[in-house]
């Protein structure tokens, strides 16, 4: 009875955020955190925050869902990095619609900055508009998208660059499971507020992400744990020697770390991510610092606990 | 407490005549039993309570063997069950979370061990208990929903007695006897679980921690012919902790010391001081990474209780001064270290009179007055439409911060339409028409992601900015029963409505900030139906039909648009059907089957991409339903003879021999019997590239067979 629909192959499922180890505060870590870090299935087992629930789930089905339709809604997801910009506008897709994303060309957008910068940022292809504008450390920039009537409207402070200090591999053992975790840690930038978003690709497709503010440690050794697949398993979550692991670590500000924490939360609270833009589309902007760490999975590397 | 002393008051009456004979008193405790049954329901002016029967409660099959009352009773009219895995229950709309369950006197708090799976009461402690369906008498208070209000058992005056219990996954002992013959008694009874005495047999679990334990103990003492003492102490605990890794532990206490005084014919006094503690502790050690975050509700309070019997009619007066101390949640990581902590004065002062107005029309009316004052000594503040802080302040120790005073009305009516019990016909055909109104109102406020209750469950208490909950319903129901009580029936509709329910903002769950207030919006809630109930209580085949139809609706500004939706509970059908049938002196049968329309869940009504996940597009709360629940339970019980035991106990009384007769009981139960799987929790999955969205329904008990024994002398 113990686990056995989670043992099935699980192939195609939807990335799910990583283990919420490090969202918002520690009563998450510990509730719906600990058993998510456990267990692979994070957005699953964050809905019960209670262990032994877990270990009684004896049976798992699919269900037919009527889902209801609903006018689509438009999606701004905006990004001015230290590299370049892209704004990708999109729509919701219906439940049972199994396109892929639909596209919005036809918008105008526009950026402007506390530093002067104002700036129309044409579209390129598939719904995407693209610049070769950088940020600036400091400076707030205000996103303005003009779509059939809608006005949309966000803005986002350039923040430092982060700082890497180790990635590793690590076995953990807990009861009869043995779970690799992959242990990053960050320095802190020194003497101000920070939020961070790491996202994990492997081979090119999405694999684990997770925010993470400074609080808990602030000037000093930030620690992120991801959980990445349970010893045995054979879901398609599961590392293969070579792998590629390209980790993106970005220095987000406030208003898009409160964006991405509402997202990883949606699972557990049924409920859109905290609104960034006004205008009542979905989505976000960011003005972020970006570095990229990339390193191979070898098996021999993961150390033991 | 009105019904426990009641109770009380009779056994106090009859002991003198029972003198040593422990025959007698059990006899007697049986009559008591069955007087109360149909009978009170269909007399009784208060509407909406149910004086509970134990023993037939606990005759229902249950869940790993373990007799279990927070399990019976939600197969009782117009109560649902949180979940599969919870010992909660919910009534007339209401969530587990707005009910208060009292043991004498003293509030427990999360009723349940291991997540639910069990209920926090050994049943071999209870003596009495009643459940209101929010429609109090003045009296009971604190709660904006149901009051279940359990009186612990004393002990054997006469002679020592007890018992043993092992089931699937617990055992239990009680022993009970006299300190002083006639005039002093104790009970204690122990409840443990004992699957980690397995775990540390295994080489992978045995460094693994899973148990929980509770102990009730009960001492009274006769003082005179007019006083007697009560002293009152539950604990129950629970740990889970998986090496030194994670730890999770909860546990609860409550305690009272009452005195009861009678003045002579049925009027008395009640005096009690009374602590209740309820505390969460949990953590995580691993990888340098360590946290740990604790939470607390900690009452103590003085209760004065008046019961005056006149003539035709009865009033019960008095007050209760409480302090609160609630600590929502204290968080430490790394070198972070957070709590929000509160303390209340909490005030209430009662009288309610029940008048025989003519033989045929009984009124009850009360009134509450409820003052809950928040104390400074922590941080309070104001809030930005958007959950922000904008204001501290900062009040001096024990400085009243705020009065909230509520004032609860009370009234219920009960018209008899057939004629009432005469000399000639001592159990006549009954029929009642009952009426009642009540106002109650709750400061105390959890706060769940879910719809069980857990040990993650975050509290707060009325303050500047949290008002109290105030709920108010109307009740009309026709009870009837036939000649001596075989069969009894009712239909009850309902109506309640409450102000300031809380529920979360969207994007923020229990963690998001350490300050509740952030995390919550206030908005109100309406709950209506109708509630069917048969009953036959006589014969071989005993046991009833419980029929409920009801809508629960919450509706909250920043909520779902500021629409009404279904409340997470909200469940159209309910019916449970439930069957004990006698089938040789030894043997009995018993069987439930409970039917639910699927409850209310929010599912995506779209989706999309962001940071090249799929993520899901919510347009409304809780509009979709899960399938439908149901399972049938079954059990069978052995015991050994009860009427030759019982005949041999009387020749040995007459014979003047003392000796103890011991009683041994088989329970085998079946729960779930066809091994339907039922929806515990829906999760929604996508492939990559968002296509084919799968919806899977997880399910936590199929067939589960169990066995117990049980042994008393």
């Amino acid at each position: 009875m113990f686990f056995r629909g989670k043992r099935k192959e699980e192939r195609g499922k939807r990335i799910l955020p990583s283990t919420p180890l490090a969202h918002g505060t520690a009563a998450e870590r510990t509730a719906a955190g600990v058993i998510s870090f456990l267990f692979p299935l994070s957005s699953f087992l964050s809905k019960t925050p209670f262990l032994l629930i877990f270990l009684l789930i004896s049976c798992e089905k699919e269900i037919t869902l009527d889902y209801h339709q609903v006018e689509p809604i438009y999606v701004v997801e905006a990004a001015l990095s230290n590299t370049n910009t892209t704004i990708r506008i999109s729509q919701t897709n219906n439940m049972d619609d199994n396109s892929s994303t639909s596209t919005v060309t036809q918008a105008k957008v526009t950026i402007s900055g506390s530093d002067g910068t104002n700036l129309t940022i044409p579209h390129n292809r598939n719904g995407f508009y693209t610049s070769t504008l950088r940020g600036t450390a400091g400076i707030e920039y205000t996103l303005n998208v003009d779509l059939d009537g809608h006005h949309f409207t966000s803005t986002s402070t350039m923040q430092k660059a982060p700082m890497l200090k180790s990635f590793r591999f690590v076995w953990m053992k807990a009861a009869s499971e043995r779970i690799l975790l992959g242990d990053l840690r960050l320095q802190d930038i020194m003497n101000e507020d920070n939020w961070y978003f790491l996202h994990i690709y492997r081979n090119g497709i999405g694999y684990r992400w997770a925010v993470m503010r400074d609080e808990q440690n602030p000037n000093k050794e930030l620690q992120q744990l991801f959980t990445f697949f349970r010893e045995g398993s054979n879901d398609s979550d599961v590392l293969q020697e070579g792998d590629q692991l390209r980790i993106l670590i970005r220095a987000i500000d406030q208003r898009a770390y409160d964006y991405l924490y509402s997202m990883q939360l949606m699972d557990n609270t049924g409920t859109n991510p905290i609104a960034n833009f006004t205008g009542g589309c979905l989505g976000y902007f960011s003005a972020y610092h970006q570095i990229v760490y990339n390193c191979t999975y070898h098996a021999a590397d993961a150390e033991e606990e | 407490m009105l019904t426990g002393s009641i109770l009380l008051t009779a056994f106090l009456a009859v002991s003198p005549s029972s003198s040593s004979d422990t025959i007698r008193t059990e006899r007697l405790e049986e009559v008591i039993v069955t007087s109360n049954s149909a009978r009170q329901r269909v007399m009784s002016v208060q509407a909406g309570a149910e004086q509970l029967q134990l023993k037939e409660l606990t005759s229902a099959p249950s869940l790993f063997g373990e007799n279990d009352i927070m399990r019976a009773i939600q197969l009782l009219p117009g109560i649902k069950s949180e979940s599969d895995a919870s010992s909660s229950f919910q009534v007339r709309g209401g969530t587990a979370a707005q009910n208060l369950v009292l043991f004498d006197q003293s509030p427990v708090r999360n009723v349940g061990h291991l997540a639910g799976l069990f209920s926090a009461f050994n049943d071999d402690a209870l003596g009495n208990a009643t459940l209101y369906k929010g429609l109090l008498p003045a009296q009971y208070g604190g709660a904006s929903s149901a009051v279940l209000d359990l009186t612990g058992r004393t002990g054997n005056k006469q002679g020592l007695h007890g018992g043993a219990s092992i089931g699937l996954l617990s055992a239990k002992a009680t022993f009970e006897g006299p300190i002083v013959k006639d005039k002093a008694s104790f009970l204690i009874t122990a409840r443990r679980s004992y699957m980690d005495a397995f775990l540390k047999l295994t080489k992978d679990f045995r460094k693994n921690t899973l148990y929980f334990y509770d102990i009730n103990a009960k001492l009274d003492w006769t003082i005179g012919r007019r006083d007697q003492l009560f002293l009152s102490f539950f604990t129950g605990r629970d740990r889970t902790a998986i090496e030194d890794k994670i730890d999770i532990r909860w546990r609860n206490l409550a305690a009272s010391l009452k005195w009861l005084h009678h003045f002579g014919g049925d009027s008395y006094s009640q005096s009690t001081l009374l602590y209740s503690d309820y505390k969460t502790d949990n953590g995580i050690d691993f990888l340098g990474m360590n946290l740990w975050f604790d939470g607390h509700i900690r009452q103590a309070s003085f209760r004065q209780d008046f019961h005056i019997a006149l003539d035709r009619h009865e009033l019960d007066a008095g007050l209760q001064s409480s302090i609160l101390n609630v600590k929502s949640a204290e968080w430490q990581f790394v070198n972070k270290h957070e709590k929000e902590q509160r303390r209340a004065w909490e005030n209430a002062a009662w009288v309610n009179g029940i008048f025989q107005l003519s033989p045929r029309l009984t009124a009850s009316a009360g009134i509450r007055l409820s003052m809950f004052s928040p104390l400074g000594g922590s941080l309070y503040y104001d809030l930005e439409d958007n959950g922000e802080i904008a204001w501290y302040y900062n009040y001096g120790s024990n400085q009243i911060v705020k009065t909230h005073l509520t004032i609860e009305p009370r009234a219920s009516l009960n018209l008899s339409l057939l004629p009432s019990p005469s000399t000639l016909h001592p159990q006549p055909s009954t029929l009642s028409l009952k009426l009642a109104y009540a106002r109650t109102s709750q400061n105390i406020h959890a706060l769940r992601n879910q719809n069980t209750s857990t040990p993650f469950d975050r509290y707060t208490i009325s303050s500047n900015i949290v008002k109290p909950e105030i709920a108010d319903q109307v009740s009309l129901g026709l009870f009837g029963m036939t000649p001596n009580q075989a069969y009894d029936f009712s239909i009850e509709g309902y109506y309640r409505k409450v102000r300031n329910v809380l529920d979360y903002r969207d994007g923020k769950s229990f963690s998001s900030e350490i300050e509740i207030e952030r995390l919550i919006l206030p908005g109100e809630g309406k709950g209506y139906g109708v509630e069917f109930s048969a009953r036959k209580n006589t014969g071989r085949l005993t046991g009833w039909l419980a029929y409920t139809l009801s809508w629960s609706k919450t509706r909250i500004d920043g909520v779902n648009q500021g629409r009404w939706y279904n409340a997470s509970n909200d469940r159209r059908h309910d019916i449970s059907i439930v069957g004990n049938f006698k089938l040789t002196d030894r043997w009995s049968l018993n069987a439930a089957w409970i039917y639910y329309t699927g409850q209310a869940f929010t599912a995506p009504s779209g989706k999309y991409q962001i940071e090249d996940n799929w993520v899901y597009y919510y347009a409304e709360r809780n509009g979709y339903r899960t399938p439908d629940y149901h399972r049938l339970d079954v059990s069978a019980v052995y015991r050994s003879s009860e009427e030759r035991g019982k005949r041999k106990e009387e020749r040995d009384y007459l014979e003047g021999r003392r000796r103890r007769r011991v009683k041994t009981e088989w329970v085998f139960s079946i729960y779930n019997l066809y091994n339907h799987y039922n929806p515990f929790l829906i999760n929604f999955e996508d492939s990559q590239n968002g296509a084919r969205t799968k919806a899977k329904q997880y399910s936590l008990f199929g067939i589960v067979p169990s066995v117990s024994f049980n042994v008393k002398f």
